[in-house]
């Protein structure tokens, strides 16, 4: 998958000979997680030109917006920021640890037994390394990410929003590494 | 108001009607003279037959402008020649070019002459500001002499944190004239201004979430033309003004698209599970430069604007984002994080050499003003400009709060 070539024979009208080649590719590679929502069809969204494929196969589509309750924004009242532990990540990168784990199991946990109606809002934030617009980009990889376990864990994909504010809005402010650490994270946003 | 008289300069489609004289020891800069220009331009100038010794610039004096608010163009006119880069001053006479010019009523009358006396540059100016007059007089002469655009009719648009919120302000290309354009008390970001400084497209969090608005910088309207489920930013407003490239992460992984400038009509050019980023347009309009990490770090890749034919630019360094590419096509400017800290380095496409050119602190978000060879960059919360043919760099901007990430119109 991080061969560019995967991109150029993306492409956005496939041929059934096509389709079947990236099926046979998909299913020759182990180390995908098989969500069996594989292609992601947005012919009907409002956000896509039409239907396209996709070479990853854990790609489930954010659902729509629930415009007016957000993390720090308008209608941030409802949402409850205290009740899970932020995720920290490790320098520029998107990937939950182990030792993170237990955070991510216990979001999964409260929101597919205890409160099977809840849903969440990932917040992703970076360290102030490196440029602001690809922070921003990274800090939503990281929601995503987390939003990944939380999928594999059985939380539904229409009950999970995420956002990115890249290195704005730090948990420590200033540059020493411990800063860094602290705020290269991701924050949960149970909504009420 | 935001008056951009400049035609869309095309190189490569400039025909040459006039043929190079033959001219001894001329000096470079002087042949530019031989190539005329495109469109409703000062009538081109045959190069004269002279010769220059010891120079550091093309010499030219500025004859006091006459009349009504006379003084004030001339100052803001010797003030954008040097700041072009181009020129050294001399005194009227022999072997410089001479700008001239009156005020009657409200307009500005320039004259450029070349060296041997003849006028190479004829035009009104009446845009009703005398500083803009000037700023659009110095970009003909900047034009005249080298066939490539002034900055000095442009205009920057950039993110500050002064009144404790980041908020987008404008200002002439030499720091003049700031205005503040947004009083969200919400996070503004990742500005573009377009080529025609007519619209900014820019991220704000206004509805909590990072969603995509587009300013008309005429009207004073604003509409928000992008509100994806997840994060969208990273808007760059095209060549010709009418399409805007961004990261959406709506399909479930921050990938690039290209839109309409009203938000319409997405076309997706990446599949990754990383991070796509910062695209940035050639002036073709159909290849752009993008930040992926799908290598493991930051690397600047290109690829067409339908997402086609994907390539990395080995720059040499292990952490690169954030591509700029100049007007003229033949080089990006980009940031690599060299030692813990961010620089700017310049590439040339067609020799693959890279080389830094900022020094001192953590220099960000490099973009190139119209001649393509100035850039501006962000340097411990002041805006810099940067002169890449002679190395000089000057402060545009500082003491107002923390700056980031400027744009440049053309």
């Amino acid at each position: 998958m991080k061969n560019p070539t995967t991109h150029r024979d993306t492409a956005r009208r496939i041929s059934p000979g096509r389709m079947l080649l990236s099926l046979l590719l998909l299913l020759a590679l182990p180390a995908c997680k098989g969500k069996g929502d594989g292609f992601g069809n947005l012919g009907d969204s409002p956000y896509g030109s039409g239907s396209f494929d996709s070479d990853r196969v854990d790609m489930t589509p954010l659902p729509g917006r629930n415009e007016g309750v957000s993390l720090y924004g308008p209608g941030s009242e409802h949402v409850n920021t205290d009740l899970f532990s932020p995720v920290y990540f490790s320098f520029d990168s998107s990937s939950v640890s182990a030792s993170e784990m237990p955070k991510v199991d216990s979001v999964a946990r409260y929101m597919t037994e205890k409160s099977r109606g809840s849903s969440i809002i990932i917040g992703g934030f970076t360290d102030s390394v490196g440029t602001e617009e690809y922070n921003r980009q990274l800090g939503e990889l990281r929601s995503l990410s987390v939003r990944s376990e939380l999928l594999i864990r059985g939380v539904p994909p229409d009950r999970i929003q995420t956002v990115s504010f890249g290195e704005d809005m730090p948990a420590v402010p200033g540059s020493t590494p411990q800063a860094h650490s602290a705020n290269r994270r991701c924050e949960f946003g149970l909504v009420e | 108001m935001f008056c951009n008289p400049k035609g869309p300069f095309r190189p490569a489609s400039l025909p040459r009607l006039i043929p190079r004289p033959p001219a001894i020891r001329l000096f470079p800069a002087l042949l530019a003279l031989a190539i005329p220009f495109a469109g409703p331009r000062p009538a081109p100038a045959q190069a004269p037959e002279i010769t220059i010794e010891g120079q550091s610039g093309v010499p030219i004096a500025i004859v006091p402008i006459r009349g009504n608010g006379g003084e004030q163009i001339s100052r803001t006119l010797q003030s954008d020649l040097t700041n072009s880069g181009v020129f050294r001053f001399a005194s009227s006479g022999r072997g410089a070019f001479v700008a001239e010019g009156g005020v009657t009523g409200s307009a500005l009358n320039g004259r450029l002459l070349d060296p041997t006396g003849r006028p190479v540059l004829t035009r009104t100016y009446r845009t009703g500001n005398p500083v803009t007059d000037a700023h659009l007089y110095a970009d003909d002469i900047v034009l005249t002499v080298t066939g490539k655009p002034g900055i000095a009719s442009s205009r920057i648009v950039f993110v500050s944190n002064r009144s404790g919120h980041k908020e987008l302000y404008l200002c002439e290309y030499d720091g003049s004239n700031v205005r503040q354009i947004t009083r969200d008390n919400a996070i503004s970001a990742s500005p573009s201004i377009s080529p025609d400084a007519s619209k900014i497209a820019y991220t704000s969090y206004r509805s909590g979430y990072p969603d995509i608005y587009v300013i008309d910088l005429r009207s004073g309207s604003r509409n928000r033309i992008i509100s994806s489920p997840g994060t969208n930013s990273g808007a760059a407003i095209s060549p010709n003004g009418n399409k805007i490239a961004l990261t959406m992460s709506f399909a479930g992984n921050p990938e690039l698209y290209v839109t309409s400038m009203r938000g319409g009509g997405a076309r997706r050019l990446t599949f990754s599970r990383n991070v796509e980023a910062s695209p940035s347009w050639f002036p073709d309009g159909d290849r752009i430069l993008f930040t992926s990490d799908q290598s493991g770090s930051p690397q600047i890749y290109e690829s067409t604007a339908a997402g086609r034919g994907l390539s990395l630019i080995k720059t040499g360094y292990g952490f690169c984002t954030e591509p700029s590419v100049a007007p003229d096509g033949t080089k990006m400017a980009f940031n690599a994080r060299i030692s813990g800290s961010m620089v700017v380095g310049v590439y040339e496409f067609r020799t693959g050499a890279a080389k830094v050119i900022s020094s001192g602190g953590s220099a960000e978000d490099p973009c190139w003003g119209a001649d393509s060879r100035h850039l501006i960059y962000s340097k411990n919360g002041s805006l810099y400009r940067h002169d890449t043919t002679t190395g000089n760099t000057a402060v545009v901007l500082s003491g107002m709060g923390r700056i980031s990430e400027p744009s440049w119109s053309r």
